[in-house]
C-alpha cells in the first residue's frame, strides 16, 4: 500500500506544483477538502451522483496566481507563467503582482500582457535561416508551379481546384493558417462566376463620361452618313439615338474628328473638365450647347452602365478564357539572393501571392511568429476552467471562486483519476508528516 | 513511471534515422506526431490544429492512438453517446470536464437584461449561471468596452481572440447550465454520528442538521446566494471580542480600553523569538502588490 502511495504521490506531484519542492507543498497542503453539495438533487431523492472529493487534494494550489494565469490559457505552462509575474507582466487589479504565490481570492481580476499571451500561445518565432530555408523550397515550388501552368494551364488549374477543395474539405472546422481563406482562394483559383464579377467590376469602373464621347468619337469617326445602325453594336438599339443626339451636337468639333491624338484629349478635358474642390481645373466650354451635351452624356452613362451590366449576365466567359486570364497572369518569383548575402543585410524581400513578407518573420521585432498563428499540439490541453471566466479579448480573467468537487466533476484540472489522488491524499493526511 | 511498449523477444531496438540513435520511446512518439512539411508543421496529426467549429480536440485515451491522422478521415468509435464526453479532456479522469464559452450575443445579452433593471439572482436564473459567473461577465465586459476605446488591440490580438474564441463549446443553458443550489459541504458533516432514537421517531434532513449543530441547509443556500460565499466563511472568522472601557476617576487624564485577545494572537510577547525560519511562515500582501512577512 505504501507503495503505491508513494507512486500516486509522485504521479501527481509531477503535474500539480511540480515547481514546488515538497517541504514547501507540506506547508500548503490541506485536509479539509472543498466540495459541494446540491440540494435539489438531495431533496428530490432521486439516485445523486458521487462526489469526487478527493480530486481537491491540489486545489489549494489552484489560488496561487501563477497557476491561475496557466488556467486561464495565457501561460503554456505553469513555469511560464511564474516567469511572465516575476518579470511584471502580470497585474492583479490593476496592481502588478511580482509574486507567483499571491493568493488570489474570488472576485480578483487579473491580466497578462497581450503581447505575453502571444508569445505563449502562438507558433515558435523561426529564426532568420530557418525562414530563408522554408522561403527558398516555396519560391522553388512556385517557380514549378508557375513552369507547369503556363505549360498546360487547363489541366493545371483543374488540379489545383481539385486540391483546394480536397485540403478545404480535409481542414474544414479545423484552424490552420496555411490554408487561404475562402475569399482568399476564390480569388486566386476562384470559379468563372468570381472571374466573370471581376471582369465586370473593371468593365463598370472604366466608363466614364470621356470614354463614352471618344466612343462615340470613333465610331463616327471617317464614316459617311452616321445613323443610329452605327452606335447600335456597342450602345444596343435603345441607347443608339440618345448617341446619335450627342454625335449631332459634337459633329461640328473639327479638333474632335479630325485632329490628332493630343488635340482630341485637349478637346474632350474642355468638354468635360476635371473637378478639384468644386473648381473647374483649365480650360473649358461653358455655352449651352456643351452644357447639354454634358446633360446627355450623364444621362447616356448611367443607361450605359445598366445596359453593360445586363449584358454581361447574360454571357458567360468559357472556361478557357478564364484558365487563360489566370494563367497569364501568373508570374515567377524574383530569385532569392543567397544565404551569405542575406545574413549581411538581415532581410529579404517575399512577393509570393499568399505571402508578402518573411515566413514567420512579418514583424521581425515581435517575440513570435508573425501573422500570429497558435501552436500547434495546444488542443488537447486547452481546457477552459470552470473557476475562471476569461475574456481572450483582452488577455484578462476573473477568478470567480475557489474551485470545488461536485457531484460529479471536479472543477480542479487534473489527468490523474480518482484512484491515484485518493492515494496521493492517503499519503499526505497520515499523522505525522 | 513510463509505459513501456512490449518488446519483442529480441528487443526491438529501432534502426537510426537520420544518423540519430532512436529509442522506443522516440519512435513511438514520431509515429504519433506523424510526419512534418518543410514548414515544420505536423500536417496529418488532428490534435495539432485547434477546432474552429466551438467543439473541442481532446485526445480520447489510449486506444485511439491510433485515430489522430487527419488523412484517415473521421473516426467513427469517436462519436460517443455521452453529450459530456466531448467535454473531457484527459480519459483517465471522467471528473475534469472543460468549461464552455458564453459567446458574444450571450453576453450582450446579460449586460443588457443587468442594464435594464434586472435584479443579479434573476439573471442567474434565466441563464443557470451562478451570480460570481454573471458579475465576472460583467466585469470583462467592462474591461473590453475600455479596451476597445483605449485602441490597444493588434491585429495579431484580434485573430488570437477569435481563434480562442471558436476553439471552445458555446454555453448553452439548457445543456451545460448551473446548479443554482449548491452550497458548501460543512466539514461536520463529514464524518459520521451516531445518536440513539426511538423507532417511531422522524428523523430528517432538519434534524441531521440540529445534531451537528448546523443551520437548515435552506438558510445556508439563502445566504450563499444572497451574501455571496464568503459570508458563511467571515461569520465563522470573525469572534465577539468583548471591550470595555474603564471607570474613569477623578484626575485620571487617560481613558483604558480592554479588548478580549488571544495571548500569541495580537501584539509581540517579550521574549518570543522571532521564527522567520519556520516553514509555514505567514505572508501576505499589501495593496501595492508587495508582500511582507506576517509577525507571528
Amino acid at each position: 500500500m505504501y507503495e503505491q502511495k508513494w507512486q500516486a504521490k509522485q504521479k501527481t506531484r509531477g503535474y500539480h506544483g511540480e515547481f514546488l519542492p515538497e517541504k514547501r507543498w507540506l506547508t500548503l497542503f490541506e485536509k479539509h477538502l472543498d466540495g459541494v453539495a446540491q440540494l435539489d438533487a438531495s431533496l428530490s431523492g432521486k439516485y445523486n451522483q458521487h462526489t469526487p472529493m478527493v480530486l481537491q487534494t491540489f486545489a489549494v494550489l489552484e489560488k496561487r496566481l501563477d497557476v491561475a494565469v496557466f488556467r486561464a490559457l495565457m501561460a503554456s505552462s505553469v513555469r511560464q507563467a511564474r516567469q511572465f509575474i516575476l518579470k511584471g507582466f502580470v497585474y492583479v487589479n490593476g496592481v502588478q503582482m511580482k509574486h507567483p504565490s499571491f493568493p488570489l481570492s474570488p472576485g480578483d481580476v487579473f491580466n497578462v500582457d497581450p503581447e505575453r499571451v502571444l508569445e505563449a500561445m502562438g507558433e515558435r518565432k523561426p529564426s532568420l535561416k530557418e525562414a530563408y530555408k522554408v522561403d527558398r523550397e516555396q519560391v522553388i515550388q512556385w517557380q514549378l508551379f508557375v513552369n507547369r501552368a503556363k505549360a498546360d494551364p487547363l489541366n493545371v488549374w483543374t488540379k489545383q481546384q481539385q486540391k483546394q477543395r480536397d485540403m478545404q474539405e480535409l481542414y474544414s472546422g479545423y484552424y490552420n493558417p496555411d490554408l487561404p481563406s475562402e475569399n482568399e482562394s476564390s480569388s486566386r483559383f476562384g470559379g468563372r462566376q468570381e472571374s466573370k464579377l471581376a471582369d465586370l467590376r473593371e468593365k463598370l469602373n472604366s466608363i466614364s463620361r470621356r470614354s463614352l464621347l471618344l466612343d462615340i468619337v470613333n465610331l463616327a469617326k471617317g464614316k459617311e452618313t452616321v445613323d443610329e445602325t452605327t452606335f447600335e453594336p456597342q450602345f444596343g438599339a435603345n441607347l443608339a439615338l440618345k448617341s446619335l443626339e450627342i454625335y449631332s451636337a459634337i459633329r461640328s468639333n473639327k479638333q474632335l474628328f479630325e485632329g490628332s491624338e493630343e488635340q482630341v484629349t485637349e478637346e474632350l478635358f474642355k468638354i468635360l473638365p476635371e473637378y478639384k474642390d468644386g473648381q473647374v481645373q483649365g480650360k473649358s466650354y461653358d455655352d449651352t450647347k456643351t452644357k447639354k451635351v454634358r446633360k446627355s452624356l450623364t444621362e447616356l452613362k448611367t443607361a450605359y452602365l445598366e445596359y453593360v451590366r445586363k449584358n454581361h449576365q447574360q454571357a458567360l466567359p468559357s472556361e478557357n478564357e478564364v484558365v487563360n486570364q489566370w494563367s497569364r497572369k501568373l508570374t515567377k518569383h524574383p530569385k532569392l539572393p543567397s544565404w551569405s548575402e542575406i545574413q549581411e543585410k538581415g532581410f529579404y524581400e517575399m512577393a509570393l501571392p499568399w505571402q508578402k513578407t518573411m515566413w514567420g518573420l512579418a514583424d521581425p521585432k515581435k517575440p513570435y511568429f508573425t501573422p500570429w498563428r497558435p501552436r500547434q499540439f495546444i488542443a488537447p490541453f486547452a481546457i477552459l476552467p470552470k473557476h475562471i471566466e476569461i475574456s481572450f479579448d483582452t488577455c484578462h480573467a476573473v477568478y470567480v471562486r475557489n474551485p470545488v468537487a461536485r457531484p460529479g466533476e471536479s472543477e480542479v484540472i487534473s489527468p490523474f483519476g480518482q484512484e491515484i489522488h485518493e492515494r496521493a491524499y492517503m499519503y499526505y493526511s497520515r499523522k505525522g508528516l | 513511471m513510463l509505459a513501456y511498449p512490449p518488446y519483442t523477444s529480441k528487443g526491438y531496438i529501432p534502426p537510426s534515422r537520420k544518423g540519430k540513435k532512436q529509442t522506443v520511446f522516440r519512435k513511438l512518439m514520431n509515429e504519433f506526431l506523424g510526419e512534418k512539411n518543410y514548414k515544420g508543421q505536423y500536417f496529418d496529426n488532428r490534435l495539432a490544429y485547434l477546432k474552429q467549429n466551438n467543439s473541442t480536440n481532446y485526445l480520447d485515451g489510449p486506444a485511439s492512438r491510433s485515430g489522430v491522422k487527419l488523412s484517415e478521415g473521421p473516426q467513427a468509435h469517436r462519436v460517443s453517446k455521452d453529450p459530456k464526453a466531448v467535454l473531457r479532456p484527459f480519459s483517465l479522469n471522467r471528473f475534469t470536464v472543460t468549461n464552455t464559452l458564453v459567446s458574444k450575443d450571450m453576453k450582450q445579452e446579460i449586460v443588457a437584461d443587468v442594464e435594464s433593471g434586472k435584479s443579479l439572482l434573476a439573471v442567474a436564473v434565466k441563464y443557470k449561471m451562478k451570480i460570481p459567473r454573471v458579475e465576472a461577465i460583467l466585469k470583462l465586459n467592462e474591461i473590453e468596452k475600455q479596451f476597445e476605446a483605449s485602441g490597444k488591440k493588434t491585429p495579431d490580438l484580434a485573430t488570437f481572440a477569435s481563434v480562442m474564441n471558436k476553439a471552445f463549446p458555446l454555453y448553452d443553458p439548457q445543456e451545460h447550465g448551473e446548479n443554482l443550489t449548491e452550497i458548501p459541504i460543512p466539514s461536520e458533516t463529514l464524518h459520521s454520528r451516531f445518536v440513539t432514537i426511538a423507532e417511531s421517531e422522524p428523523f430528517g434532513p432538519v434534524d441531521a442538521a440540529k445534531e451537528f449543530g448546523l443551520e437548515p441547509a435552506a438558510e445556508t443556500l439563502r445566504k450563499v446566494t444572497e451574501e455571496g460565499e464568503d459570508a458563511l466563511n467571515k461569520r465563522r472568522q470573525t469572534r465577539i471580542q468583548k471591550t470595555f472601557v474603564a471607570p474613569m476617576h477623578q484626575g485620571d487624564t487617560t481613558a483604558f480600553k480592554f479588548t478580549d485577545v488571544k495571548v500569541g494572537q495580537v501584539g509581540f510577547r517579550y521574549g518570543k523569538p522571532y521564527r522567520d525560519n519556520r516553514k509555514d511562515r505567514k505572508y501576505a500582501f499589501d495593496n501595492a502588490g508587495n508582500m511582507y512577512a506576517v509577525l507571528e
